[in-house]
């Protein structure tokens, strides 16, 4: 196809501004008579809370409000599950809970405030490892009101009552697992385990509240998804959505920890008792120490196969420390599944996810929603299998990957499958089978992997587009821009639609008030489905130009197009009528207007339907959006001597559909396999009995641009969706999928052990490796 | 964003009129030259002095220069990029500047100063963290308390000392000169240090480090620094290890092999040394220094890495050290 602004690379809609430092964050934000708030928080992983004797904070000079959750109504939120206070009442769950809050005229006197705030705590035995928290009868019940809160009925958790600290369980059961292992050659059983690792966003979580003359709030936040706030905060303060207007501007990254409101709640509290509007800036160690992190997950994998390398039967059980909250996690304990779903052919299957409840730092969505971590088990185990019957890894892995048109494990018919393609192209651009060699200590390998990322349905996203007299177009759009480059693909659609320069396309975001409804940017979504709306929209508002344009030249509208901005009479080269001709001229004002009609705007809303998993037969014909695919291969060379892993070259193939723009994609690439090699070789939050150790950029180990390998490639797979704007489907979570096994793999072919654990240190290497010395 | 808490700002012109301050407002006062360790800790409230001393308006203290009798001389204010850059440096002591260019990233070695590295605090996993992360926690030693949180019933402090340029210094037998308001004291570098994690050097109240004195080395010689970290910028040592020695006809005449960071304060590893003497340093001999230099290491569990890792790591890099300065001297 010839496309004027698909597949283009065009410059980002916000990259002047952002440059030039001039774009507006929510931190950035300051009002008229702004307070600063700063929050009290638990010092204990699980307490009842005694006593909270706020006076002498109180009568500080300078205090203006001081809360405890006494001053919020009784309520939970959640995202699905409500079991999350505004404020800890009664008993504290987590280290980090808030316990009170403070807003004074400067953040110096808020802080001193907090000092000035007297708890009594009464210590409660704590839980930390979910195996032990999920048995029957457990010692610690972190909520004991579980059954009895409010769960949405679209993706509702599933209980246990035999399990109290059960917040979620997905079982699927497809064919007969143990018949498929009597049928197996052999059969392989292991254990992987990952760690808490953080975001890591460069703008904290961060909000303003105001309290409006009429009772109403404004929330302006740094936040991925402006409804699921505006739909906490409805929950938490009992108010109507229509009371509540959320405001977010560019976000500065999220990767999934600005899902749930952080401290939104505390705000507009704050707000309501001062009548003030109030700014709480979380500090990096609030960051990483009170907010979520990634699911540590424990994963017993067993895999069943023939000696031609055909997989007969896989059973996986995975637990996921949930943490004090479930928030957006009790849902990654569902999704997580499709990240096997979405990868090879599996004909006996049997499965089990448990989120457990533990006095843990809650575990929330993290990009790639459980795919990266449960994919580190299967990829590892694809590449012990192929070792075992002696198969060439990727040829392995192309004989069991599914393929265009089959069914994966619960009956979706697979389309838009890069999977082969992916692993082709990674395996090419590093040279696969040829060995190199290393140098002195430093042992070389090769690893290879895929991963895939589906994205999330039911879903839903509607666009406005509105037409100016001067040729201009804005989009009305939920889209939340938080670095990926969203708007620029949005405007990119757009101008390939109505055949308008991108530069004329405006993009309006970030309002409840004025965007239509969107569900924001997770899962991979905002591509494919605000993509959608706008598209449609677009299509919807040249309808509407070309009727009006059809009037004034007396023609039939079929025999008309739009060109650079113009009307043309299909087959001629001459602009029938220019967008400024459809308008009419108004008196006093040189701004003209549409007679009939009043303006020019398309509307649209994209829905991406979902058929619930059946609870008996565990099949759905169509339980995701998409399935995007990844495939990643890295040669290492490992230090023997000092356990320090050097990427030598890494390369990831993602296969997105359609590139709108290349060069973002390129980037999220990119972006991806730097936040593999982190979350691979380095990073994990470090936890004393719940407390975070190295909850500063400082010891909080994350690869920076020193690390970033040498040589690294981005390769564009583009198996068309046939759902997708232009083919398009997301992309910013599948390429973090195929990362840690890929790197585990070429670590195992550079020393020969095999790492089941992340991050993989470098005295995890050496500790190893004087194992298999003792061993031999 | 933490912030730091209210201060007096103090900037004297002179060494003397420093000094005087310092003894005057005892207790309450903190010295500052690049700030990149002061100001952290302070916004982490591990400091809250009345009074910040700003020792960058006294003239003649970011000076390199070279006395007649041999010697190399360095101004404490000199700024770690400074001293990276400097020629002089590079020719004579490239251990040195190896060790500075580890130290940090360009932004921080750009403020970041030679005294103030000399001078630098100890650190621990539970001591350099937020007022609010430690109020989960007894007060430690280090904080004025009875209770280390490391070693268990500990009746010292453990404190690491982290500083990359004191090894390689104390190598290349560098001495400092110390002011105080009756004058000055020239001092050797390991008897600056206590080994005492709580107070890891030996200045007095009123005491600044002017000026550091290294001896030009003799032919024959080979100095180098390795570090060991995570990541390559901003993480501070996990260990250091500096060997600088002195080749005569194929013989070893001297030798200094010191390490950081596994320790209250460097460690000189004599058991290494006296090994190593008047030896041809035989590929053996390096073998053996590498064990001595792991029993010589003393690292807790006070980072996120295990002490026995950088206890195998203070073996390796001594022997990688060693073989690298042999061959350096081997060509000078």
């Amino acid at each position: 196809m010839n496309f004027s602004a698909v597949g283009k690379r065009v410059f980002r809609t916000d990259a002047i501004e952002k440059v030039t430092g001039r774009a507006e964050y929510c931190v950035d934000l300051v009002l008229p008579w702004m307070l600063y708030g700063k929050i009290l928080r638990s010092p204990y992983p699980h307490a009842r809370i005694i006593e909270i004797d706020t006076k002498k904070a109180e009568s500080l000079n300078g205090v203006r409000a001081v809360i405890t959750a006494r001053d919020v109504p009784d309520t939970r939120y959640g995202l699905g599950l409500n079991d999350e206070p505004i404020m800890a009442r009664d008993k504290v769950r987590y280290i980090g809970e808030p316990v009170a809050a403070v807003a004074a005229e400067t953040l110096e006197i808020a802080e001193e405030a907090l000092e000035l705030i007297e708890v009594t705590y009464e210590e409660l035995p704590a839980v930390f490892d979910p195996e032990e928290a999920m048995e029957i009868n457990p010692s610690v019940i972190i909520h004991s009101d579980l059954p009895h809160y409010k769960a949405l009925p679209v993706l509702p958790p599933k209980l246990d009552p035999e399990r109290p600290n059960i917040c979620n369980h997905l079982p699927i059961r497809v064919g007969d697992v143990e018949q498929g292992f009597k049928e197996a050659d052999y059969v392989l059983e292991n254990k992987f385990t990952t760690s808490m690792v953080s975001h890591c966003p460069m703008e904290p979580h961060n909000c303003v509240a105001k309290v409006e003359p009429d009772g109403s709030v404004t929330v302006w936040t740094s936040h991925q998804a402006l409804p699921l706030a505006k739909s906490q905060l409805s929950d938490a303060f009992l108010l109507s959505p229509s009371k509540i207007r959320i405001r977010g501007p560019y976000v500065g990254g999220g990767f999934g920890c600005k899902t749930s409101i952080k401290g939104e709640g505390i705000g507009v509290a704050l707000a309501q008792k001062a009548n003030r509007p109030v700014k709480i800036v979380l500090t990096r160690e609030e960051v990483f120490s009170c907010t979520s992190g990634r699911f540590p997950f424990v994963i017993y994998l067993k895999d069943g196969f023939k000696k031609d390398g055909t997989i007969t039967a896989r059973e996986v059980k995975l637990i996921l420390n949930a943490g004090a909250y479930s928030e957006a996690g009790y849902l990654t304990v569902r999704n997580v599944f499709f990240g096997i779903a979405g990868q090879y052919k599996t004909p006996h299957f049997k499965f089990d996810s448990y989120g457990v409840y533990t006095n843990h730092l809650p575990s929330g969505a993290f990009r790639g929603f459980g795919s990266p971590e449960v994919l580190f088990a299967i990829e590892s185990h694809m590449d012990m299998i192929a070792e075992k019957l002696s198969l060439d890894p990727v040829e392995f892995r192309m004989k069991n990957a599914l393929k265009e048109g089959e069914t994966n494990i619960l009956g979706e018919m697979m389309q838009s499958v890069g999977a082969i393609e992916c692993l082709k192209k990674v395996s090419d651009a590093i040279e696969w089978g040829k060995k190199t060699e290393g140098e002195g200590a430093w042992k070389t390998g090769k690893g290879i992997a895929l991963g895939n990322k589906y994205s999330l349905a039911p879903t839903a996203s509607q666009a406005a587009v509105k037409v100016h007299h001067d040729g201009t177009i804005e989009i009305r759009t939920m889209a939340t821009e938080l670095g990926q480059g969203s708007h620029t693909v949005l405007a990119q659609i757009a101008a390939e639609v109505l055949d308008v320069p991108v530069e004329n396309i405006k993009v309006l975001f970030g309002d409840t008030e004025i965007s239509p409804f969107g569900h924001g940017a997770f899962s991979s979504r905002q591509t494919f489905n605000d993509g959608n709306a706008v598209r449609l929209a677009c299509l919807n508002v040249k309808k509407q130009i070309l009727e009006k344009a059809a009037k004034i030249l007396n023609v039939n509208p079929d025999d008309l197009e739009t060109k650079g901005g113009n009307i043309l009479v299909t087959g001629s080269p001459q602009v029938a009528l220019t967008i400024k001709d459809l308008f009419t001229p108004a008196a006093l004002s040189g701004i003209p207007f549409v007679d009939e009609g009043g303006e020019f705007i398309g509307k649209a809303t994209w829905y991406t339907t979902a058929i619930p998993i059946d609870p008996k037969t565990y099949q759905s014909k169509k339980a995701t959006a998409f399935y995007a695919y990844n495939a990643q291969a890295v040669e290492v060379a490992v230090n023997i001597e000092t356990g320090q892993v050097k990427i030598l070259k890494h390369v990831s193939a993602a296969d997105v559909g359609r590139a709108i723009n290349p060069t973002t994609v390129e980037g999220q690439i990119e972006g991806g396999m730097h936040m593999g090699l982190g979350s691979t070789l380095m990073e994990k939050v470090i936890f004393k009995e719940g407390k975070v150790f190295n909850p500063l950029f400082t010891n909080y180990e994350f690869p920076t641009v020193i690390e970033k390998p040498d040589v690294t490639e981005s390769i564009i797979v583009e198996a068309n969706h046939p759902e997708g704007p232009f083919g398009a489907k997301g992309v910013g979570e599948a390429t973090l999928t195929a990362g840690a096994p890929s790197i585990a793999n070429a670590i195992y072919d550079a020393i020969g052990v095999r790492f089941k654990e992340l991050p993989i240190t470098p005295e995890k290497i050496l500790e190893a490796l004087q194992k298999k010395r003792e061993w031999h | 964003m933490l912030r730091l808490p209210k201060f007096q700002y103090v900037a004297p012109c002179s060494v003397e009129e420093a000094c005087s301050l310092l003894q005057e407002y005892e207790g309450e006062i903190k010295v500052i030259a690049g700030g990149t360790d002061l100001l952290p800790s302070m916004k982490q409230r591990l400091f809250t002095p009345k009074y910040i001393l700003d020792l960058k308006r006294i003239p003649g203290l970011n000076q390199i220069g070279e006395r007649a009798d041999g010697e190399i001389t360095i101004g404490s204010l000199t700024t770690l990029t400074t001293l990276e850059n400097s020629p002089v440096i590079k020719s004579y002591f490239l251990g040195l500047a190896q060790a500075v260019d580890s130290v940090a990233a360009t932004q921080v070695k750009n403020m970041g100063t030679i005294g103030g590295n000399i001078a630098l605090d100890t650190r621990c996993l539970y001591f350099n963290q937020s007022h609010l992360w430690r109020k989960s926690f007894e007060p430690c030693l280090k904080r004025g308390g009875n209770v280390c949180h490391v070693v268990k019933g500990g009746e010292k402090c453990y404190a690491y000392f982290a500083a990359d340029t004191v090894p390689v210094l104390i190598a290349l037998g560098a001495k400092v000169t110390i002011n105080n308001s009756k004058g000055e004291r020239q001092c050797d570098l390991p008897s600056l240090y206590t080994q005492d994690g709580k107070a890891p050097n030996t200045l007095k109240p009123g005491e600044v480090i002017t000026e550091i004195a290294i001896p030009v080395p003799k032919e024959k010689s080979g100095n180098t620094y390795k570090k060991l970290r995570l990541r390559g910028a901003i993480d501070f040592s996990l260990i250091g290890v500096a060997v600088n020695l002195t080749m005569e006809d194929g013989v070893c005449k001297t030798i200094k092999v010191v390490l950081g960071a596994v320790g209250s304060g460097p460690i000189v590893v004599e058991s290494a040394e006296k090994l190593l003497q008047g030896t041809s340093v035989t590929e053996a001999l390096i073998e053996e220094a590498g064990t001595l230099a792991r029993k010589a290491a003393k690292p807790v569990a006070n980072t996120g890495t295990s002490p026995g890792y950088r206890r195998d790591m203070a073996a390796l890099l001594t022997k990688m050290c060693l073989r690298e300065a042999l061959t350096k001297a081997k060509v000078s």
